[in-house]
This record gives structure tokens, sequence and C-alpha cells, in this order.
């Protein structure tokens, strides 16, 4: 018994103390270096936020350039797949232009749906908007978070909460600020909450992202409130962060679930826009 | 000049896995199916680094290890720290059975590594949980968990191939 105990000392030991010849550090020694880092991380004081966003900022670069040959391979995968797949989408398009060419729009509907729209777009903010262009740098595909890095930061007065925009449609929002890069949450992560407005009969509801790709759900919504298939989501401006009216997706039903499509797909973003707006604590709704 | 460059062939070869190590923490390569299949993710570090601990730990280093960790840290947006911590949890246990196991085979390599994971997610998943404001999808760890379990014949098999291609033998100090 005793012998047994001994063993697993010494086991225990080895394991966590012994160096061996060419190892510079015990595991011991190294996981209580790991626990002070992520204590002082959590309870990060300014000077220790400062501290991680150079550490940040430095690190994104690295792994840009280190991820460049991947990235290449990546991009020149989908161009080659993008070529044979030419003929397909011609096909596709003329069939398209087809059926949109014999349906009779109903241009009643379009103007009462801008009108709906028109009462949520607040115009100080769309007027005063100023956009900063970015470029995606990294976008490590993670089962635990949906978020993008992108090479502009404090630096071109981007702060955190603000919307981020491809092609006009919203992807996310700005959750993490460094000199040089920023860190952008997307929609479809499970942090994401964006109050919205679905037309055209402007229910109030939350985005809620689910945590898998392209995928977040509707929630909050009034009482025996039938949504159908294909409703637009648009940005209500009720956190008072987001301006109102930004297109984000439409409604489809998946097992019971009412979930959004996105717009812009987060998977294929490469360029972005912030949008440089402050939070108006007067369009906040408590 | 010949035996110079053999030696120099031979100690590039032997980078690999620390090469691997780095590059899936620091890069955005990776060879999760989370494209096809929302649930089927697999986390190489930790098997890189069980596999290598176990036969050689030479081969990474618990500096490196630890160092890929806090990398993979800022890329992944996790509180400083707890990926390294995750690593070194890993690193130790089968540090441990490389003390305790005479023998090395698959089957029993399998099954360690199983204690392995779960004494390092149960570790992951109690600091985030306890001390960061991290939301955490448990559905998402218990199946990234169990996919790199089921993944490791195949770096096993990758792994030994590798060995005695390269020549790295296993030590047991």
């Amino acid at each position: 018994m005793a012998s047994n105990r001994d063993d697993f000392g010494i086991a225990i030991r080895y394991a966590l103390l012994q160096r061996g010849a060419k190892q510079k550090f015990s595991i011991f020694s190294l996981i209580v270096v790991a626990i002070i880092i992520f204590f002082i991380d959590v309870n990060a004081s300014k000077p220790g936020q400062i501290a991680r966003g150079l550490l940040n900022d430095f690190i994104y670069r690295i792994s840009f350039v280190a991820s460049s040959p991947i990235s290449f391979i990546d991009y020149s995968t989908k161009g080659i797949a993008n070529h044979f797949n030419v003929y397909k989408e011609n096909q596709n398009l003329k069939e398209e232009l087809a059926s949109l060419k014999a349906k009779d729009l109903n241009t009643e509907f379009v103007i009462q749906e801008n009108k709906n729209l028109s009462k949520f777009v607040d115009e100080q903010l769309s007027a005063s908007q100023e956009l900063v262009f970015a470029k995606v740098i990294l976008d490590k595909d993670s089962p635990f978070i949906k978020s993008l890095i992108i090479n502009k930061g404090s630096k071109a007065g981007i702060e955190k909460g603000m919307p981020v925009i491809e092609k006009g449609n919203l992807v996310g929002r700005v959750v993490e600020v460094n000199f040089l890069s920023a860190r952008v949450l997307l929609l479809d992560d499970l942090n994401s909450r964006i109050p919205v407005t679905l037309e055209p009969n402007s229910a109030q509801a939350i985005l809620v992202g689910s945590g898998e790709d392209n995928q977040p759900q509707l929630s909050f919504l009034p009482e025996r409130f039938e949504v159908e298939e294909e409703y637009k989501v648009f940005t209500s401006g009720k956190d008072g962060i987001l301006s109102a009216g930004i297109p984000i997706g439409e409604t489809y039903n998946e097992d019971g679930r009412l979930r959004v499509r996105l717009f812009s797909d987060p998977n294929q973003i490469n360029y972005i826009s912030v949008v440089l707006v402050k939070e108006n604590p007067a369009l906040r709704i408590n | 000049m010949a035996i110079a460059l053999k030696n120099l062939k031979f100690h590039l070869a032997r980078l690999l896995p620390l090469l691997l190590l780095y590059g899936f923490s620091i890069t955005t390569l990776d060879l999760n199916l989370t494209g096809y299949f929302s649930i089927v993710s697999f986390n190489l570090q930790l098997l890189i680094i069980f596999y290598w601990v176990l036969r050689n730990p030479e081969v990474l280093g618990f500096g490196h290890i630890f160092f890929a960790g806090i990398l993979n840290d800022i890329i992944t947006n996790f509180p400083l720290g707890s990926s390294a911590l995750m690593y070194l949890v890993v690193a130790a246990t089968a540090n441990y059975f490389r003390a305790k196991a005479i023998r090395k085979y698959l089957m029993l390599d399998w099954l360690f590594l199983l204690i392995a994971l779960v004494f390092a997610y149960a570790f992951l998943l109690f600091i985030l949980a306890k001390f960061s404001s991290v939301e955490i999808i448990y559905d998402q760890f218990f199946y990234n968990g169990f996919f790199t379990l089921l993944l490791y014949p195949i770096i096993y098999i990758l792994f030994k191939f590798y060995s005695n291609l390269v020549g790295i033998r296993d030590t047991d100090d």
C-alpha cells in the first residue's frame, strides 16, 4: 500500500517537476505562470488592457503573415472552383432572370415597406455616418467564437460597439479594439444580441447568435406573433448604438425555430466597413 | 560538409511537430469541418502535445507548449493563459503516464488520452466558468473533445510513420 503511494508520488513529481535533459522549465512552474497570467488578464486594469492591446496587434500581424500561404491556397482553390462553376452559374442566372421578368412586382407593397422603414431610420445619424474601410486579416474558424480580426483599430477612430457592415449589410459589431487592429463579433456568435425589426409589419425582436454558422435566431417576438418565411430583418436601433434600418437578412423556419439567413455570409468576408457612430443614450430603451 | 548537411536536415525534420503546434495555434490552419457539420471540430494541438510528450517530450519542449497556448488565446480571444493551462494539463497527464506505463501501444494511448482530455477540458471549463465572463457552449466543448479523441488513431499512425522516417526514438529517462 505504502509502496503504491510512493509510486504515485514519484510519478506525480516526475510529471510536474522533472525538467529532463533539454527542458528549461518544469510543467509545474509553467502552470503557475499561466494561472498568474490568466488572473491578470481576467481582472485587467487600464495598463493591463493597453499591454494586451499592443500584444494583440503584434501577434495578429505575425499571424496574418504566417497565414498568408494558407490564405493564398484557399483563395486559389476557390478561384479554380469558381471558374468551373461559371457555366452552371450562367444557366442559373438565365433562369433567375426569366423568373424575375415574369414576376409581377408588387410596387404598392414596396412603397409601404419603404414608408415603414423610414420611420425607423434616424436621419441625423445616417447623414453624419462616417465609414472606415478595413481588410479582414484573420478569420480563424473556431467552434467557440465567431469573429474576425480587421486591420484598423483605435488609430482609425474605431471604438467598441460600433456596427460593422459589408456591402451595406450588417455583419457584426466591434468587441475589441487595439491600436492597429480590432475584433469583430459576428452575428452568428453565441454572445451576439442585436435589436431588430421585421418587415413588413414592424415587429420588434432580438437577433441572437446561435454559435452555428450563418444561423442566428429571433427571440423576444411579440406574443401570438406569427412570422412567415422571408420577412426582411433590419436593425431597429433601440440599443442606442446601431443606427436603424441596416439590412441584416431574411427569416426562415427550421425545425420550428425562426432563424435568419444573413445577407452577407460571414464565411465569405474579405473587406468590411466600420460605421463610426457613438452610442446615443437618447435612443436607448431601458 | 555532407555530414553537416545531413545533420541540418535531421534537425529541421525533427522540427515538424513543433511547427505544426505553432501552425495550428497561430495561423488559420485547421481541420475543422464546422462549415459542413457544425459539431465536427478538433483540437489538434492537444493531440500533438499528448503524442510527443508521451513519446519524447524533448521534441516539443514545455516552454514551447506554454507559448503556443498563449498565442492560441490571443488568436481565439480566450482569456490569456487558459489554453496554455489546458495544454500543460495534457502535457502533465501524458508525462505522468510516461512515467507509469512500461509499454505504449495505440489502445493504451487512447485510454490515457481520454483521461487527459477529461482533465484538460474539466480544468478549462472550471476556470472559464468560475473566473471569466466567456459564455461557454458546453455542447461545443464536448463535441470538440469527442472528435479530438476520435481523430487520435490517425494522428498516431501518421506520427509513428514520421518518427520512423526521421529516426526519432521514444525516450525513457
